[in-house]
């Protein structure tokens, strides 16, 4: 309000903001040019979405790459929820709680290797099945740390009290526990999903013959950057801001739990 | 006594190197208001939580109604606890947390209605029933998590620290209005707390801990006029204590003399000590002679006096440097700091304080 208005600082931060989002609005623009060539405006056209909406090779990458995701996330929520539980209250293992934490941390051509010939040794088949298993390393270290920041801050006494008022260990989990760190899962969820979705390299390694939806926009961009992978693009970018305005507003506070004015404690 | 509720005998129990109970033994009366009373490590809450089912004896074994709860897990045992924390379940209303221990039961709907309603009118939060309890103040979170626990209608209602998350004023109140509330509701209350204050409020009967040990149990009354050692004789309210020597039928201070005294059985020759509360301790002018039945009279000197309200407060010192505190009502005198006076010890007044087991 008071502040002296400061014309470089100003300018610097609309660089600074041009630089972060003008590539993207770019992107949006041009996936709306009635053109072929990705790089001369020509005019208004829904074009390049009706053939993206026809190219059945894009369309089944994108429904590998969902499949894939649903499947990893599920998993790793499932496997993540458990290890956190057991990190958190069953071990005070500093090794043990570090070890959940470095698939974050090898890089991905590592991790890409190293599963490719893992499976080669068991003689799985490449394909969606050994993407989800890949996705599911790291996902669920992912969900592990998510839902353990969730869990630190749960006060054990409310599942005692539970216990203590007649029910058993498995309701206690279920009506207790669980809605209380729901928003952690629910976060992981979201997480995992979103990596799943545009995972590239691991993918790549370990895909065979399956073509994922970066897979597949990889190798149309071999062929030069066309209007219709600016419309795939948009079309993703669409995809993942919905995810995070969903995952906003389950994660938000509720709005009746704070208090109003006037009807605060006593 | 009457009937007793819980019983426990010998319970032991150590984690890792502490040991938490080393071998307590008590029993705890129907319709009893009684407290677990000590510093904090004293076993205290180990004691509560081992009659919630929430932690296992290693040795002992705890009976409620006179048949041994053994290994039976808290939801199997007709017993209650208030928690500390409270640990309301903060995605509920107030309503579905005290409704929680009754829909575990299987109980018909209305019936489930009614003993939430009338409990919630019990502790005065009718108003609050919709509310969830990120809503409400401590005081009103405590009273939800009292009723929550006391709608089971338990045989036993543990409650561990139960005032110890409010502040000054409102522990005060709540400490008379828990003793309202149990006299209401005539359940049977066990609570564990460090404030001695509160205890002597509060309840019946007192056990005062220390090192996973039992030293006494005892009505407020008796633990404070009759302590068992010297540790409960200095951690309930203030007790002058003088380091004497046992002899063969009483205790001998130096250099001021001997009388004789139920000594607890102290060797002769080994050390003793005795106590005497501020308020049964006499000051004298310097010239005074000591009214009948003094045990001991040495000269002192006021070192500070402080008036407050009800009470003055003096603190005298006597040659040998030892200090004395002296309670008087408003009515008595204000001796002035420095003045010289005498310090009489009633005999009646003093209780031998042996070094206890702990």
């Amino acid at each position: 309000m008071g502040e002296p208005r400061r014309p470089l600082l100003a300018a610097y931060m609309g660089a600074l903001f041009a630089f972060l989002y003008l590539p993207i609005a770019i992107l949006v623009v041009l996936s709306f040019n009635d053109s072929k060539l990705a790089t001369v405006w020509r005019g208004f056209s829904l074009r390049w979405y009706e053939e993206l909406f026809r190219d059945t090779e894009v369309l089944l990458s994108i429904r590998t790459t969902l499949v894939i995701a649903i499947a990893a996330t599920l998993l790793s929520i499932l496997f993540g929820t458990l290890l956190a539980f057991g990190i958190e209250r069953h071990t005070r293992s500093p090794a043990l709680e570090n070890g959940i934490y470095l698939p974050l941390l090898i890089p991905d051509v590592v991790t890409g290797i190293g599963l490719l010939s893992f499976f080669a040794t068991i003689s799985l088949p490449l394909g969606t099945t050994t993407v989800i298993i890949a996705h599911s390393v790291w996902g669920t270290a992912f969900a592990a740390a998510i839902v353990r920041t969730r869990l630190r801050g749960f006060d054990r006494s409310v599942e005692e009290a539970s216990l203590d008022l007649g029910v058993r260990e498995v309701p206690t989990f279920l009506r207790i526990t669980l809605p209380a760190i729901s928003p952690g899962i629910i976060a992981a969820a979201l997480v995992v999903f979103t990596l799943s979705i545009d995972e590239f390299i691991i993918a790549y390694f370990t895909a065979g013959q399956t073509v994922t939806f970066p897979i597949q926009v990889y190798s149309m961009i071999r062929f030069g950057v066309t209007p219709e992978i600016n419309a795939v693009a948009t079309v993703m970018l669409l995809f993942s801001m919905a995810l995070i305005v969903g995952a906003y507003l389950i994660a938000r506070p509720r709005g009746p739990r704070a208090a109003r004015p006037g009807e605060g404690p006593a | 006594m009457s009937h007793a509720v819980i019983a426990i005998e010998g319970a032991r129990k150590r984690f890792g190197e502490t040991i938490a109970l080393d071998g307590v033994s008590l029993e705890i009366a129907e319709g009893e208001f009684f407290a677990l009373l000590g510093p904090s490590g004293c076993g205290k809450t180990t004691l509560l939580r081992a009659i919630g089912g929430f932690a296992g004896l290693d040795q002992g074994r705890i009976l409620l109604d006179g048949a041994d709860l053994g290994r039976s897990r808290p939801y199997e045992r007709p017993v209650n606890m208030m928690f500390q924390s409270y640990a309301l379940f903060p995605h509920m209303r107030v309503r579905d947390n005290v409704a929680y221990g009754l829909r575990a039961e299987r109980l018909p709907r209305d019936e489930i209605d009614a003993r939430v309603d009338e409990v919630l009118g019990v502790v005065g939060l009718h108003d609050l029933a919709d509310r969830r309890p990120g809503q409400l103040s401590g005081g009103q979170r405590q009273r939800v998590a009292l009723a929550r626990a006391i709608v089971k209608r338990p045989r036993v209602l543990l409650l561990d620290e139960p005032l110890a998350a409010l502040d000054r004023q409102l522990r005060q109140e709540m400490q008379i209005e828990l003793k309202r509330l149990q006299h209401e509701v005539g359940l049977t209350f066990v609570v564990v707390t460090h404030d001695q204050e509160e205890a002597m409020t509060m309840a019946d009967r007192i056990a005062v801990m220390r090192s996973g040990r039992i030293l006494q149990v005892a009505t407020p009354r008796d633990l404070y006029r009759h302590p068992a050692d010297r540790f409960v004789a200095s951690f309930i309210g203030t007790m002058n204590i003088l380091d004497g020597v046992a002899t063969a039928d009483g205790v001998r201070l130096d250099p001021v003399g001997e009388v004789r005294l139920e000594a607890f059985g102290a060797a002769p020759g080994a050390p003793l000590a005795v106590g005497i509360r501020p308020d049964d301790v006499i000051l004298l002018d310097a010239d005074a002679p000591p009214p009948p039945g003094t045990a001991f009279a040495f000269p002192a000197q006021v070192e500070t006096t402080v008036f407050a309200g009800s009470q003055i407060h003096t603190l005298v010192r006597d040659t040998q440097g030892r200090a004395f505190a002296a309670t008087a009502g408003a009515g008595g005198e204000q001796r002035r700091e420095g003045s010289a006076c005498v310090v009489a010890l009633p005999l009646a007044a003093l209780v031998a304080l042996p070094e206890g087991s702990a």
